[in-house]
């Protein structure tokens, strides 16, 4: 509890998390408006934020050595990124919540399953955050295939719906599992 | 010159500058292949330019890296000094610093360009029985090159207002998307399709699909006006603050 | 420009009996296990690729006592303390803490405070949010995060953000953040470093008033004088190998100084 606590505390007082929540508002209002339906506004840029949002929980970590206090404070690995991917998911669920919301009241059609669907990919991105490291790198891959290789894939290649970009929450959530298991083992093993 | 020759050795000397040149040669050309295998993608007027249009992702890395990477925070301590400090020590001439770095960006996303376009339409030409190649095209690779460039300068002129990669990789990279934030802002006024990305199109596509039709030169310019004005900002911020 | 250091406190919220005697004196065997706070490394081994940092490290840093670890850039002192503190992991033997490994320690903010490298915080967070959300790793009450700041000298630039603070602030922060838990040993890579001659002076005496009240300090540090005027004991280590360990005195000998026989013992003054 206390781990949660002190993960919830290092992801609420890091000012680009703030930004990147209500930055991610903002261009809801913006596109629910301008997008011919609200699916298109949720499922198209505005995934870009929670890609952003799980990233920098993660790499910011191995911003100014703050990893080296953590792991002093926290010396046992596994603990504690459990409590990292749990403050994640407490910070994450009510900023999706509210960005389904937001696109909801400015377009008046509801696409409640998208908030599922971000907080899945929040949860990738922070695992691939966590396996690179480093922000540049993983965002650009990260942005790269969800954005250009995924909707290219999507019409040409049979499997497509089984790939990580597929908003069915059936195919996401192992997938999130799988990221998860992989940031995880390489947090317990790796040196710091 | 040597202000030159010292922003191409850092250029060169960054590791994601190469994966963008990868990216950068292999994606354009890897797309055309996918395309041509698959039955539902028509050959067009456009086809192997709408691919190296996706290339452009490598230019934005270069641009947004080439600044950023003067900023880096990643792994280092307070107090600790970034490389933008030793690199206006080595050139204390902010413009003549900013001449070169942008010469730098330019000249090698120019020649990526040029080589990726070589690469990708010579596997159009390969693979698509119904498109030729030829001379001809010649205008319109120099509009790749020119799009390539643009968009790599716009990175850069955003990046050195935010100093920071995250907010010019995700508003650039999204915006190559199929469903841009700019093709989304078309629905509710035309006057997104004189966005930049959208209007700088017309350097190398033919096939218009949008209500406003403007000639190469014409798109080239109002692209080249949105670069002159996002860098001549991030160029006046980095003068004036400090470093 | 930061407020001095407070003085240091005297064995604040620890039960253990203050030892009367000296630096340089032997701690009763018996008394160890009651204080806690025995680090043992040993036949510590650290390859990266081919590299062999560390070759079969062995010492121990005891109670009551300053210990100082001595040795060239790129010696393996860092990777010692990263290894001891769990950061890194030894290729082949133990480094213990009370005969526990740090990772399994009970409480290991209330156990271990350590500073390395810089500061250990985020560049964009406060000072004050960096202490808050280490306190509440270690369960440690929220009221010791202003104590702590008042003791470093930070308490007026605590709402500051961290990426603002000079070298010698940043290596305060670190401090502030590894005394949350009045912790009963101390690790701390070159703790001097960056620190103005207060400064400097402030850690001395704070760290011999540690070791006064029977808690553990080990340190790394390159600046010799500094350590003659602190340490009870001495590690000197060259190339991933100890080259001598033992009291200052007996580590000194008969080269008259500490960095006499730093130059002598690690071929320095080639």
């Amino acid at each position: 509890m206390n781990l949660l606590r002190a993960e919830l505390l290092k992801l609420a007082t890091l000012p680009a998390i703030r930004f990147t929540v209500i930055g991610t508002w903002a261009v809801t209002v913006l596109l629910s408006a301008a997008a011919p339906d609200v699916s298109t506004a949720l499922y198209g840029p505005l995934l870009a934020g929670f890609l952003i949002l799980g990233l920098i929980a993660a790499t910011s970590e191995y911003q100014g050595g703050q990893i080296r206090t953590t792991l002093v404070a926290a010396p046992r690995r596994v603990t504690t990124y459990v409590a990292k991917v749990g403050a994640l998911v407490v910070i994450t669920l009510p900023a999706a919540a509210v960005t389904v919301a937001l696109g909801t009241i400015v377009s008046g059609e509801s696409e409640a399953k998208a908030a599922g669907y971000f907080a899945f990919t929040t949860v990738i991105a922070h695992a691939v955050g966590s396996l690179t490291r480093r922000t540049l790198p993983a965002l650009v891959g990260l942005l790269a295939y969800y954005f250009i290789v995924g909707p290219l894939l999507q019409p040409r290649v049979p499997f497509a719906k089984y790939l990580l970009d597929s908003p069915d929450w059936f195919v996401a959530l192992p997938w999130t599992a799988v990221a998860t298991s992989l940031g995880l083992l390489a947090f317990r093993s790796r040196d710091a | 010159m040597k202000a030159l020759r010292a922003e191409l050795t850092k250029l060169t000397s960054l590791p994601g500058v190469w994966i963008a040149v990868a990216i950068g040669l292999v994606l354009p050309a890897g797309v055309t292949v996918l395309n041509a295998s698959n039955s539902r993608s028509v050959p067009s007027a456009d086809t192997g330019f709408r691919e190296l249009a996706i290339g452009v992702v490598a230019a934005i890395v270069i641009g947004v890296v080439a600044i950023s990477s003067e900023y880096l925070a990643e792994g280092e301590e307070s107090g600790g000094s970034r490389q933008i400090t030793t690199s206006l020590t080595a050139v204390p001439s902010r413009s003549r610093f900013l001449l070169a770095k942008t010469a730098a960006v330019a000249g090698t996303v120019g020649l990526l360009a040029l080589i990726s376009s070589a690469i990708t339409l010579t596997a159009t030409d390969l693979t698509s029985a119904d498109v030729s190649i030829g001379t001809s095209d010649l205008p319109r690779v120099l509009g790749i090159a020119a799009y390539w460039i643009f968009s790599a300068l716009l990175a850069a002129g955003i990046t050195l207002v935010t100093r920071s990669g995250i907010i010019p990789l995700s508003v650039l990279i999204v915006n190559i998307s199929v469903v841009s934030v700019s093709f989304l802002l078309t629905k509710v006024t035309r006057l997104a399709y004189y966005f930049p990305d959208l209007a700088g199109t017309h350097l190398f596509l033919r096939d218009s699909d949008g209500p406003v039709d403007l000639t190469p030169v014409a798109g080239g310019l109002v692209m080249g006006l949105w670069v002159a004005v996002i860098a001549g900002i991030g160029a006046a911020a980095f003068v004036r603050r400090d470093a | 420009m930061p407020p001095p250091f407070q003085n240091p406190p005297t064995g604040r919220g620890q039960g253990v009996v203050l030892r009367s005697d000296g630096p340089g004196s032997d701690v009763p065997a018996g008394w160890i296990a009651l204080a806690g706070g025995m680090l043992s490394i040993h036949e510590v081994t650290k390859r990266r690729g081919s590299r062999e940092i560390l070759s079969g490290l062995s010492f121990e840093a005891r109670p009551g006592r300053v210990t100082a670890f001595l040795g060239p850039n790129g010696a393996g002192k860092t990777s010692t303390l990263r290894i001891l503190l769990g950061l890194d992991t030894a290729t082949s033997g133990t480094a213990l803490i009370d005969g526990v490994p740090f990772a399994r320690l009970a409480d290991p903010v209330r156990k271990v405070g350590a500073v390395l490298e810089g500061s250990g915080a985020h560049r964009s967070r406060t000072g004050r949010a960096h202490l808050r959300w280490v306190a509440a790793a270690g369960g440690v009450p929220r009221a010791r995060v202003d104590e702590v700041l008042e003791l470093v000298g930070l308490a007026d630039d605590s709402r500051r953000r961290v990426r603002s603070y000079s070298l010698g602030m940043g290596r305060r922060l670190g401090l502030a953040a590894a005394l949350l838990g009045d912790p009963d040993v101390l690790v701390l890579d070159e703790p001097v470093n960056g620190l103005d001659p207060e400064g400097i002076r402030w850690i001395r005496t704070f760290l011999r008033d540690r070791a006064a009240s029977g808690r553990t300090v080990l340190l790394s540090s390159h600046f010799l004088g500094e350590v003659a005027a602190t340490v009870d004991d001495v590690v000197v280590i060259d190339r991933g190998r100890i080259v001598a360990q033992g009291s200052l005195s007996e580590v000194v000998g008969d080269h008259g100084s500490i960095e006499n026989a730093y130059f002598a013992l690690t071929g320095g003054a080639r």
